[in-house]
């Protein structure tokens, strides 16, 4: 009886989950056109079945160094009507799906183990329903390079756990794999996959497998790699940096207005500062 | 935002295990429910952009077979106005590139002038960004003068970009 009962509760969740996601997804590609702005991008070069070259994404003037941000849209000309937005906004759903689908594995394999609860796969489809809500729009346009690294991430996230569970190197693999294309997206990335890897090799080092501690090593020196690659292609070029600002010049209202913006992170630094004093009082 | 991938498993973590799943339910379904509320808007501007876009787009380009030279109309400023010059040059390659793709001309481009008596002598599509009035207070009423001096025919807005036609 209860298992038919866990059964049915598992189903309706993710017949919950699955309806938003095949709505959300019909959305991407329905009336897929080209828009004002940024996506002349595509106009220039895959829409009229050119190669989009990774040099268009290094420019030192601005501080810019993201050489693989819109790489992965080069498939298309190999495909045939590749060069209609229609097919480029199919392949922001492709990536959509696979976030979803590597992020609820990743979700049921490290939130909800050890705890025994008919809610947890209502926490599950919460935390989905919010995290995609968050990450959606970037799907409904096809110039944001965070589509590709939200989608990288979350499979990068799934196979580190993977190679933290079973030492094995083609889990490990996969995950680096993702780590390195997509440090070479977007800039700030090589910094999130350095504090990932220096927090593990100096806070966690004992618990750490001689396997676990050379990936982690990796991934530090794919950040320095990054860093020096930066220095000497577009540091020393840098005239008027890109900040992403939108003219403001106070980094500390700009820090509090993205802070303020991902309200979820409000809840890391109290649940941060909440750990910390059960940890040391 | 990958910032908010990276950290939200260990966030359900902790609040599992300092709330308990009832109250990790609780607050996860707040956090859901409180952005998921702005998707149907999200979906249905970017819907509304994807109808209107092409069309307007194609609107203009539709004066260069009828003869017309798209004119993009520059003030010109001795102050610096970085933002509003980035603005500005983002419009006018966006808008040549958007319509070469329509006109299917890679070598289209705009002609740009600083004023209005500079293409006096073609039938001309002036294109007015108004990051101009920004970057020169001025701007404005000496468009206006010079508009003056040119046979006006319509006058149109189209996004944030004001269209005058102008025919000889």
């Amino acid at each position: 009886m209860k298992i038919n009962f866990i059964r049915w509760n598992n189903l309706i969740a993710y017949g919950c989950l699955s309806i938003v996601v095949i709505v959300l997804t019909f959305f991407v590609v329905y009336k897929a056109n080209w828009l004002f702005g940024d996506q002349a991008e595509w106009l220039r070069t895959t829409a009229i079945s050119k190669i989009e070259e990774f040099s268009h994404h290094i420019i030192p003037a601005e501080g810019r160094f993201c050489p693989l941000c819109h790489f992965s849209y080069n498939i298309l000309i190999y495909i045939p009507f590749g060069y209609t937005a229609t097919a480029h906004y199919i392949l922001n759903a492709v990536s959509f799906i696979i976030f979803v689908i590597a992020f609820i594995f990743l979700l049921n394999k490290i939130v909800i183990v050890g705890h025994n609860s008919i809610l947890n796969i209502w926490i599950v489809v919460c935390t989905m329903l919010f995290l995609i809500q968050r990450i959606y729009p970037v799907f409904l346009d096809v110039i944001f390079p965070e589509r590709i690294v939200v989608t990288l991430l979350a499979v990068f996230m799934f196979f580190t756990w993977k190679f933290y569970k079973t030492n094995k190197w083609n889990y490990g693999i996969i995950a680096l794999l993702c780590a390195v294309y997509m440090v070479y997206c977007k800039e700030p990335l090589f910094g999130a996959l350095l504090v990932f890897a220096i927090t593990n090799l100096v806070l966690n080092w004992k618990n750490l497998s001689s396997n676990n501690r050379i990936f982690q090593w990796i991934l530090v020196v794919n950040s320095l790699i990054f860093v020096i690659l930066y220095y000497f292609f577009v540091y020393r070029g840098i005239v008027s940096p890109y900040t992403g600002n939108h003219g403001e010049n106070n980094w500390i209202n700009m820090s509090l207005r993205m802070i303020w913006g991902q309200k979820i992170v409000i809840l890391a630094i109290i649940l941060f500062f909440f750990r910390i004093y059960a940890i040391f009082l | 935002m990958p910032a908010v991938i990276l950290i939200t498993p260990s966030i359900v973590y902790w609040l599992i295990h300092y709330l308990k799943p009832f109250g990790a339910f609780g607050l996860m379904a707040f956090f859901a429910l409180f952005y998921l509320v702005k998707l149907p808007t999200i979906i249905r501007d970017n819907q509304q952009k994807r109808k209107d876009t092409y069309p307007t787009i194609e609107h203009i380009a539709n004066y260069v077979p009828a003869g017309y030279q798209l004119v993009w109309y520059e003030a010109k400023s001795s102050e610096k106005h970085f933002w509003n010059n980035e603005l500005r040059d983002w419009k006018k390659s966006s808008l040549q590139a958007y319509l070469a793709y329509i006109l299917k001309d890679e070598k289209f481009k705009f002609v740009t002038v600083n004023s209005l008596l500079e293409s006096k002598n073609h039938k001309s599509l002036i294109l007015y960004p108004l990051e101009n009035d920004f970057i020169n207070n001025e701007s404005t009423n000496q468009f206006a003068i010079e508009t003056q001096q040119l046979t006006k025919d319509t006058i149109a807005q189209i996004a944030d970009i004001t269209i005058m036609k102008l025919s000889k």
